[in-house]
């Protein structure tokens, strides 16, 4: 009880100062200070027994504190140095609405409850990727406004549809709480389930952008600013694939694990082939890592279809895919104010024009193709790994997907950072304010790829546990 | 439990979609849109006794839906200009053709599928899909990015049925929870609305397509 009406109380001073400042700059000061705030609940959360939340719910909690972290670090010097004219109330309540429903839904222990809090965390996002108001960011902000409404809808329907198995098996309690599903989900009607399979998952695909419901993705991570495409691609597929892990959880319990890994498997190895055709023929760069991030989508997607080794692996992909997807925003987003522009017409030689972005864009580049010694090639590896013991066929698959990807985002990415500058003028120039947070991030991926930590792998191994049933 | 006023309320939401599908004035749409709310409210009273939290989302579901909703979409029309017509890209009469097809096959899969013997009686499996397909079918056959909109309610009319009839696993917190985000929902895509009709022309979905491979 104390810890709620703490947080609530940060919470509304958060809002009040928000609310009543008229600098963009305490604004942000505000956020970071509740990003503070955030960590400290996390760390109780993770070691007082306060609220029951098991490993899974842990591990999602720790990757969205330390990104919002990050962001709102970066928010401090993105809305003092370059945003200082652009008024950011929206844009900071929004970030606040966010992180708390995003705590919410990850701590939630009913299924519509989680599914209230999901979509009013996605609702907040909204304004983010319409912060530029133009006609292509009015434009991407409805279709993911629409996809991800309509998509969520049938997620909803498909929890009613949990419930109504569990009346047509003549359960005494039919209430959507997951200890009930989990204990009792043996003896629910087993048709029902499979329709609610279809029905949840489509739904929350959509939020994810698995390959034939990613249309939203490219046009949001396009046009909203980099800092908000860090907080999407890294904490909101966060958050929708904690969504999807539940429903995981729920077929294993039920016996019905064989359709969902197919499901998994199919679309995990479409998206990641598609994704990679798309990145091919793209000069935009945010569109570009927007494509990454559907195939990095398809990767952990397959991790979990394939089971085994590849669980563990998947999990530990969300972890880096979070903390890499918002190092390479934030970094792009720097090269963008440099350069003025985001497509290769106008943006090559990062490297030579901001030496520090440049680099670290180039490194988070490696690191998310899976480079050893970060943390992404030894997920990606576990994922191969249990590919190898699930089919050889789905084994080319995956590898050519991989290959085409390296190929694809390989060419965007070196084509922007390396060669002679364009002699373009913005007056951008790097402090430590912009790129210390990439490289923060950079350097977790990388320790906890040459050494993870005790704490994380028991945290990793339960949390696969939980999975598999 | 009274199947033959169920059956009463659920054959009027079926019409209602039907006329919406018909229907060429957006106004029209909207204000058909929130009596198929209002109505569908009435749906709980009559699957089990009444209890006081009952009543109390009776008034909710009223005031948001009936009221709230079609206040904010109509405003959006009226600030935003946005024209009367529909603006179909596939005709009323094909459309509603469509529609016909969508509640047989609404009625087959129904028949298919392993339901309650008390459920067996009412007819409110197969409303709920055709409510749901319904939607789904405004969204892709009308260019107005508003018309969107009354689909996705159309649509959260058709999961305000499901809900209803599974009496005892939905809380009342969950459903004011699910009420609100729709609300909440609306309310972005209609300050969205008013952006969309402000730089492009009239509110015209088909002119969002210059973001594309």
């Amino acid at each position: 009880m104390t810890v709620a009406f703490l947080c609530t109380v940060c919470v509304a001073t958060v809002l009040g100062v928000i609310f009543i400042t008229k600098e963009n700059k305490t604004r942000a000061y505000a956020i970071f200070a509740l990003a503070l705030g955030h960590l400290l609940l996390t760390l109780c959360l993770l070691n007082l027994n306060i609220v029951h939340i098991d490993a899974l719910s842990k591990f999602i909690l720790i990757i969205i504190s330390t990104l919002y972290l990050g962001i709102t670090f970066h928010g401090i010097s993105y809305f003092s140095i370059c945003q200082s004219q652009n008024n950011n109330k929206y844009v900071a309540l929004s970030l606040v609405i966010f992180l708390v429903f995003a705590t919410l839904m990850i701590v939630a222990d009913e299924l519509i409850s989680m599914w209230i809090f999901l979509e009013t965390a996605s609702l907040a996002c909204a304004p983010l990727i319409y912060y530029n108001k133009n006609k292509a960011s009015i434009e991407a902000t409805w279709k993911y406004l629409f996809l991800c409404s309509i998509g969520i809808i049938l997620a909803l329907v498909g929890m009613l549809f949990i419930s109504y198995s569990a009346i047509m098996a003549g359960a005494s309690d039919t209430s959507l709480s997951f200890e009930n599903i989990l204990a009792n989900g043996k003896s629910f009607n087993s048709t029902w389930l499979k329709i609610s399979f279809v029905f949840i998952f489509i739904g929350f695909a959509t939020k994810t952008g698995l390959f034939p419901l990613h249309s939203w993705k490219a046009d949001a991570y396009g046009e909203e600013p980099g800092i908000f495409g860090a907080l999407m691609a890294g904490g909101m597929t966060s958050l929708s694939w904690l969504a999807l892990i539940r429903l995981m959880q729920i077929m294993n319990a039920s016996k019905e694990s064989a359709l969902m890994q197919n499901v998994l498997v199919f679309f995990g190895v479409a998206s990641m082939l598609f994704a990679s055709i798309g990145m091919l023929n793209q000069s935009d760069i945010k569109r570009v890592l927007a494509y990454s991030s559907i195939e990095h989508m398809g990767i952990i997607s397959l991790g979990f279809g394939v089971g085994g080794v590849g669980i563990f692996g998947a999990l530990f992909h969300i972890f880096n895919n979070a903390l890499l997807k918002g190092a390479i925003f934030i970094a792009v987003g720097n090269i963008k104010r440099a350069f003025g522009e985001k497509t290769l017409y106008f943006v090559s030689g990062a490297i030579g024009k901001i030496p520090i972005s440049g680099t670290i864009l180039f490194i988070t580049f490696l690191a998310i193709v899976g480079t050893p010694p970060f943390g992404s090639f030894f997920s990606i590896f576990s994922i191969l790994k249990g590919t190898l013991n699930y089919s050889n066929g789905l084994l080319f698959f995956m590898i050519m997907g991989l290959i085409f990807a390296f190929i694809g985002i390989s060419k965007t990415i070196l084509s922007a950072t390396r060669g002679k500058p364009k002699d373009i003028q913005t007056g951008y120039k790097d402090t430590l304010g912009m790129y210390l947070v990439p490289l923060v991030l950079l350097l977790i991926t990388l320790f906890v790829g040459i050494n993870m930590p005790n704490i994380m792998q028991n945290l990793l191994n339960e949390a696969s546990l939980l999975i598999k049933g | 439990m009274n199947p033959s006023s169920i059956n009463t309320i659920l054959l009027f939401v079926l019409l209602i979609n039907m006329f919406i599908l018909g229907s060429n004035r957006i106004i029209t749409a909207i204000k058909a849109v929130a009596i198929q709310g209002v109505i569908l409210a009435f749906l709980a009273f009559f699957f089990k006794e009444t209890t006081d939290s009952d009543a109390f989302l009776f008034i909710i579901i009223i005031a948001v839906k009936g009221f709230i909703i079609p206040y904010l979409l109509i405003k959006v029309t009226k600030m935003a200009d946005i024209n009367q017509e529909m603006t179909p890209l596939i005709g009323y009469v094909p459309t509603m053709f469509i529609d016909a097809l969508s509640v047989f096959l609404s009625f087959f899969v129904a028949s298919k599928l392993p339901l309650l013997p008390a459920h067996q009686e009412t007819i409110i499996v197969p409303v709920f899909f055709a409510t749901l397909m319904s939607g789904m079918l405004l969204i892709i056959s009308r260019q107005k990015a508003i018309t969107q909109v009354v689909g996705y309610l159309i649509m959260e009319n058709g999961v305000f049925i499901l809900s209803s009839m599974l009496t005892g696993s939905v809380t009342l917190l969950a459903e004011i929870g699910v009420l609100l985000d729709v609300l909440a929902g609306v309310f972005i895509m209609g300050i969205m609305l008013n952006h969309i009709a402000t730089t492009f022309e009239k509110g015209d979905a088909v002119k969002l397509t210059s973001l594309r491979e």
